[in-house]
């Protein structure tokens, strides 16, 4: 029977003919209001135990959520127990679905991919909404950590069957748990295992576009973030920070109401691009990408709901103010953006304060760069001159000496200071080097 | 807790709220959104996603960097700072 016309699904069927489909991936989808119109059951001649078990308890999870539906009384107590008892369920699948996985090939990597995500799921709203301790995010951890070297450690020569293709997928679980529980070592310990996989000469793991991820572009985007991340908030690394932004964010698909992502995506890559390449996005490209899309023309079909975040205001509002007080280096009007508390408050929980802090020093470079091509572009440039220049910046002719002296350490200016002639002497032939967007 | 500083207590209260600002009071309406946000689902479309249109490619960025001739107040201001200055310092 062709699977779309499907009444009833034989559980036991996908494991015997290692296949899945989309039926199975919506029985193991736990999150969502209901299971479908389909009816599963396992076949009674179905001898593998550990098959039979997780069939039970997906049984179990459908069962405790209609249950807890049907309830009247909501209090946190029942919810508690409902949710601890939904985790318990959701792990021991896991944890056999694992065991089971690691002498399957590729079929069952996307189905384990989903129950793990579930798993990290109900961490998530045990640890966030219903405040719980830390144990279930741990526990959840360590399962989804099993999933991802169970993947990793294949050594199957044959590609079309070898797990490592699910790697990034379980990469990006594990990144969603260490950053639940703020553990910026393991976020560490997991990019170095994956680069040296990626450096092993005799047998490199693929990048995640030529992996199982590629199908899925939220994976790809998933990936790139995190790997944006690490690199501009871990490392100080803006250039490879931001080619992964980039990559992430045009995986993202405005139509489709990523707003959310849209904007986690820029809070990051905006600072990193700006420090790195020297470039920013247009206003009127970010403002495209944040604006939820509107419905087909001639129907009554509202707009795709989406939330206004607090990153979304922040990129349109503050970035863009930056943005353009880089483009005419109002040192300036740039500090008046990252002093007050609530914005370097901000700066900090997002991971982009250094960064911030950094840009400041592009901001003054770029006023310099325009004071010397307004002064005729001498080789001599008087600091009294750029001192007229920075007048409005509250800047004095030893704050500035102290400034000009840090971009010239940084290679960001090509010359020297002469404090006894109050001048700076600049190169004649590019004073002012190019980024160099891999730093 | 006494009633009189059950008074306070809320009279101050009332200070913070009539005292906040509009922009504090914007920012409140917002989500705050802590964690990277899943995304409603793992596939969509091909060709809906902003690498596969051009605008993404040709014009997302402002590269403004060699660009010296900028046009704004703030920039004009600097221009005739700079040939104030020189004037001053030629004669």
């Amino acid at each position: 029977m062709d699977s779309g016309e499907k009444l009833v699904v034989d559980f036991g069927d996908y494991f015997a003919h290692k296949y899945s489909d989309e039926h199975l991936v919506r029985l193991l989808q736990f999150h969502k209001a209901d299971k479908g119109p389909l009816l599963y059951m396992l076949d009674n001649q179905h001898g593998d135990e550990r098959v039979k078990r997780v069939f039970q308890l997906c049984t179990k999870v459908w069962e405790l959520k209609e249950a807890h539906e049907r309830r009247a009384n909501k209090r946190r107590q029942t919810r508690v127990a409902l949710h601890k008892e939904l985790f318990a369920a959701i792990e021991e699948a896991l944890l056999l679905l694992n065991r089971i996985a690691e002498r399957e090939t590729q079929w069952l990597l996307y189905p384990l991919f989903v129950v793990a995500s579930e798993l990290v799921r109900e961490a998530l709203y045990m640890s966030r909404v219903l405040k719980l301790s830390d144990e279930y995010v741990e526990r959840c951890g360590r399962s989804v950590h099993r999933s991802f070297t169970l993947c990793l450690n294949d050594r199957n020569p044959v590609r079309g069957e070898n797990r490592r293709t699910a790697v990034y997928m379980f990469m990006n679980l594990e990144f969603k748990v260490y950053h639940l529980l703020g553990n910026r070592d393991m976020v560490k310990n997991l990019i170095k295992v994956i680069k040296s996989r990626h450096e092993d000469a005799a047998d490199p793991l693929v990048p995640c576009e030529q992996s199982l991820a590629a199908q899925y572009p939220a994976q790809v985007a998933t990936y790139h973030y995190f790997m944006g991340e690490y690199y501009g908030c871990y490392e100080n690394e803006y250039g490879p920070a931001a080619e992964h932004l980039l990559l992430a964010l045009g995986e993202c698909s405005p139509a489709q109401g990523h707003q959310a992502q849209i904007a986690r995506i820029l809070v990051l890559l905006v600072p990193f691009a700006m420090l790195s390449r020297r470039a920013y996005p247009r206003a009127e490209a970010i403002d495209a990408m944040l604006t939820p899309p509107e419905g087909p023309a001639g129907t009554t079909r509202t707009k795709v709901k989406v939330k206004r975040t607090r990153s979304m205001e922040m990129v349109q509002t503050v970035y863009r103010a930056a943005a353009q007080a880089f483009a005419t280096g109002n040192v300036g009007a740039y500090r008046a953006l990252i002093q007050p508390p609530e914005n370097q408050m901000w700066f900090l929980r997002r991971g982009v304060y250094v960064a911030m802090l950094l840009l400041e020093e592009l901001v003054l470079l770029r006023r310099v760069v325009l004071c010397h091509h307004y002064a005729g572009g001498p080789s001599i440039v008087p600091l009294g001159l750029l001192c007229a220049g920075l007048s409005a910046q509250q800047m004095d002719t030893r704050m500035l000496e102290c400034a000009l002296a840090n971009l010239i350490n940084k290679g960001y200016i090509r010359g020297y200071l002469s404090h006894g002639n109050q001048c700076m002497v600049v190169s004649k032939t590019g004073p002012f080097p190019p980024a160099q967007p891999g730093k | 807790m006494s009633s009189t500083t059950e008074k306070a207590v809320a009279m101050s209260k009332e200070d913070t709220v009539s005292k906040e600002s509009p922009a504090a009071s914007n920012r409140k309406s917002l989500e705050e959104d802590d964690e990277f946000e899943d995304f409603p689902a793992d596939q969509w479309p091909a060709g809906t996603s902003l690498k596969d249109t051009n605008e993404f490619h040709t014009n997302l960025w402002e590269e403004s960097w060699d660009d010296v001739e900028v046009d704004d107040n703030f920039t004009n201001d600097l221009r005739a700072e700079i040939s104030r200055y020189k004037q001053e310092h030629q004669a």
